[in-house]
């Protein structure tokens, strides 16, 4: 075994360009070289699972308590409860309705009742004449599952709602008769991580008068 | 970019693959170093505000994955060894002869690998199969870069050493 010369360890740690080694060198950094080019070669592909698990713990770290309970109560678990507790909060429940929700309509989402300073009204529309219900939710409301609800004055199926935004890039779905998560067919679209789609909309600064 | 986890997906989908290659060698199994990769992206997105250079992300995320790598090893006390499934990719462009030569060659180079010092197999798996350059492997591993140097030359003489038949 010869000794490494210091001109081909200069180029293996990367400080000297392989064309500047004399050509009676280069054997001795080929031989080494090409030892690491058959391991890189045999390079093992992405575990397909590796992205979503991921981007599913990264996505419940950044969750606001809001969407932590949320996902909370839709997933489902086994309650035990004796017939005198469950008889006891069916009728709890009953009378609540009972008494309660007729004073209730419905309750979409409120968003920027104190928009911040440089928000920028951004309008979205979706074409949809077979909806009788159209929402946008999106990273602007905490992906709340109700969305903020788009109107459709004339009938003529063409929805739309004006939300103040702040400038930047936010993502979004159209929620169409409280089922059906859409991306908006006419703008940009990335992916979820969850093999869905969301939209992407960039809101410029507000120009100053 | 912290708390951004759109942007955050981006460099998963860049990264991710180096991971695994340094994990795998470094943990000697698939399954272990998707674990591994897995933990340290995480952590990666939970501590992104202490990397305040974007341009030395790559060193700083292979900082956590080595140690994570080193945690790993340290709780299962002994590498275990698997095939590596995914090998026959250039081996489909050879002739049998070729391919069979090749996938010994390959294996007798991570048997010589193994058996090297962990800080150097560390070293030489970053440098040549992951790429990465001189300062992003001081960041990842807080050498100096002449200790750095230093390390590569000793580890590429035990890696010699291993193969004398094959390196000259």
């Amino acid at each position: 075994m010869t000794a490494e010369h210091e001109l081909v360890a200069r180029v293996l740690d990367g400080e000297l360009e392989y064309d500047r080694l004399p050509p009676e060198l280069r054997r001795q950094a080929d031989a080494f070289l090409g030892l690491f080019q058959s391991l890189r070669e045999e390079r093992p592909p992405n575990p397909v699972a590796l992205r979503a698990a991921v981007m599913a713990r990264v996505r419940r770290g950044a969750e606001s308590p809001w969407e932590r309970w949320w996902r909370w109560v839709r997933t489902p678990r086994a309650v035990q409860l004796s017939p005198l507790t469950a008889t006891l909060a069916l009728a709890a429940a009953v009378a609540a309705a009972v008494l309660i929700g007729p004073r209730l309509g419905p309750g979409p989402v409120r968003v920027a009742e104190a928009p911040a300073p440089n928000a920028v009204i951004t309008r979205f529309v979706l074409v949809a004449p077979a909806a009788s219900r159209v929402a946008v939710t999106g990273d602007f409301v905490s992906w709340h599952p109700e969305g903020v609800a788009l109107s459709d004055a004339a009938g003529s199926g063409m929805w739309s709602v004006d939300v103040p935004l702040t400038p930047g890039v936010h993502h979004y779905v159209f929620i169409i008769d409280g089922r059906e998560w859409l991306p908006d067919p006419n703008a940009s679209q990335v992916d979820d991580g969850f093999g869905e789609k969301n939209s992407v909309v960039l809101v410029p600064p507000r120009a100053e008068s | 970019m912290e708390g951004d986890t759109e942007a955050f997906g981006l460099l998963v989908d860049r990264y991710q693959g180096d991971c695994v290659a340094f994990a795998q060698h470094m943990t000697g199994s698939a399954d272990d170093a998707a674990d591994v990769v897995q933990e340290s992206l995480v952590r990666a997105f939970k501590s992104l505000g202490r990397c305040r250079d974007r341009d030395r992300f790559r060193g700083w995320l292979f900082r956590i994955v080595s140690n994570q790598c080193k945690s790993h090893l340290a709780r299962s006390q002994q590498r275990r060894h698997e095939p590596l499934e995914a090998v026959d990719v250039p081996a489909a462009d050879l002739p049998p002869d070729a391919a069979l030569e090749a996938d010994e060659a390959r294996a007798r180079i991570r048997r010589a690998l193994d058996a090297l010092p962990t800080n150097h197999r560390e070293a030489l798996v970053m440098k040549y199969v992951t790429g990465l350059s001189l300062p992003e492997m001081s960041e990842a591993l807080e050498v100096s870069v002449p200790a750095l140097k230093m390390r590569l030359l000793r580890a590429r003489h035990g890696l010699r050493q291993l193969l004398t038949e094959v390196v000259p």
